[in-house]
């Protein structure tokens, strides 16, 4: 029934906005599932001791109910602004796998798919019935096309992607540390005895 | 003839009605205001999922439960005709979003058009629209727009006047069996 050649056939025979809903629903179904696992991951240390220990290096640090939230002691400060209003300290996000302490992974890169697809739907007559099959068919403005996606790729790019630098430590020393304090804790230490 | 059907949106014209749909078009533009302003903003709250407080994943959880009742409820909410009954006299206006459903007496009412002028770098585009207006009130209501040559003043006074010259030359329309409509099917 759901051979590869059907499903071949119906990602082909399917609307543009169509296949990019079902992508949308597959991401919200793994996040679901991703939070759960997290949470029942983190009911099974004792975790306020866990935090207690980061705090003693890194003391802002907090516990949000799905991860650990690590922040750095060095102050960060716009780059290219005169004025240094904007400041805010070095931060990680890190959560428990595999009985160890790794980094929570960052999606918001998915937003550049987005890109090409806000063009299309400007220049296109008819973007809605726009099928799988006919994209090779689309006949634009080919290079406007080009370089309005990189346009608007780099407009996420400024607004997602952080353009801070520390003043008093190398960029990469905050990593370096918080990479060797997790890699320091062993989480067996930590583990609640099953009754 | 069928061109201005199309212009104006018509649903279904025989000789005892003419009934406007507005319902398509305005989905449409609610579709691209919605996914502007709240679906932008969804995507964004749903990408960074585990960067979130319990506070910040309610709201995401809300605004994913709001966005989807919404589109789901979209033809309801952006729902507006207009009938014009021949036999009867009389207009029914109904538009859901303020919540407007009033019948007029055709006798009671006037149509005023308006001339619109768009004018861009190269091209001036014109244009009518069609409002619905008591005497001694001063609301208006928005019927529909045509082309600068067409007239659908002249048009539908003559309709619901029974005029017998303009009732033998009229054309039967219906949007479901429009050829040139089929073409252009939507989602």
């Amino acid at each position: 029934m759901f051979s590869k050649k059907n499903l071949l056939h119906y990602f082909k025979n399917n609307t543009v906005f169509q296949v990019l809903r079902i992508v949308f629903f597959l991401f919200l179904c793994y996040a679901c599932v991703d939070v759960s696992y997290k949470v029942n991951e983190l009911n099974k240390y004792d975790v306020n001791r866990l935090l207690a220990d980061i705090q003693q290096k890194y003391p802002k640090s907090e516990l949000t109910f799905q991860n650990i939230y690590i922040e750095g002691n060095h102050l960060k400060e716009h780059s290219y602004q005169e004025h240094y209003d904007e400041t805010y300290f070095e931060s990680k996000y890190v959560y428990i796998k595999d009985n160890k302490l790794q980094q929570e992974p960052n999606f918001l890169w998915l937003l550049y798919g987005f890109a090409p697809l806000m063009f299309l739907t400007i220049f296109h007559e008819d973007p809605r019935t726009l099928k799988v099959k006919d994209l090779n068919k689309v006949s634009l403005f080919t290079w406007s096309w080009i370089f309005g996606s990189i346009i608007i790729s780099l407009i996420i790019y400024n607004t997602t992607e952080n353009k801070y630098h520390t003043h008093r430590a190398s960029p990469n020393e905050f990593k370096y540390e918080t990479e060797a304090l997790l890699n320091k804790i062993n989480l067996i230490d930590y583990k609640l005895n099953e009754k | 003839m069928i061109e201005m059907y199309r212009y104006i949106n018509a649903c279904k014209i025989t000789s005892n009605v003419i009934a406007l749909d507005h319902t398509d078009n305005r989905v449409l533009n609610f579709d691209m205001w919605l996914a502007l302003s709240l679906g932008l903003l969804l995507i964004i709250q749903v990408f960074s999922y585990n960067r979130q407080d319990t506070l910040e994943l309610c709201f995401t959880i809300l605004l994913l439960a709001l966005v989807f009742i919404i589109s789901k409820y979209k033809n309801k909410i952006c729902h507006k005709s207009v009938v014009f009954n021949r036999k009867k006299g009389t207009i029914c206006f109904k538009r859901n979003f303020l919540n407007i459903d009033r019948t007029f007496m055709f006798s009671k009412i006037e149509i005023i058009t308006k001339n619109k002028v768009v004018s861009d770098d190269t091209d001036t585009y014109r244009y009518k629209s069609y409002y619905i207006k008591e005497k001694y009130s001063n609301e208006k209501y928005k019927i529909c727009e045509t082309n600068d040559n067409q007239s659908f003043d002249y048009f539908i006074n003559n309709y619901m006047k029974s005029d017998v010259h303009s009732l033998k030359k009229l054309i039967k329309y219906d949007k479901k069996e429009d050829p040139e409509l089929k073409k252009v099917h939507h989602l």
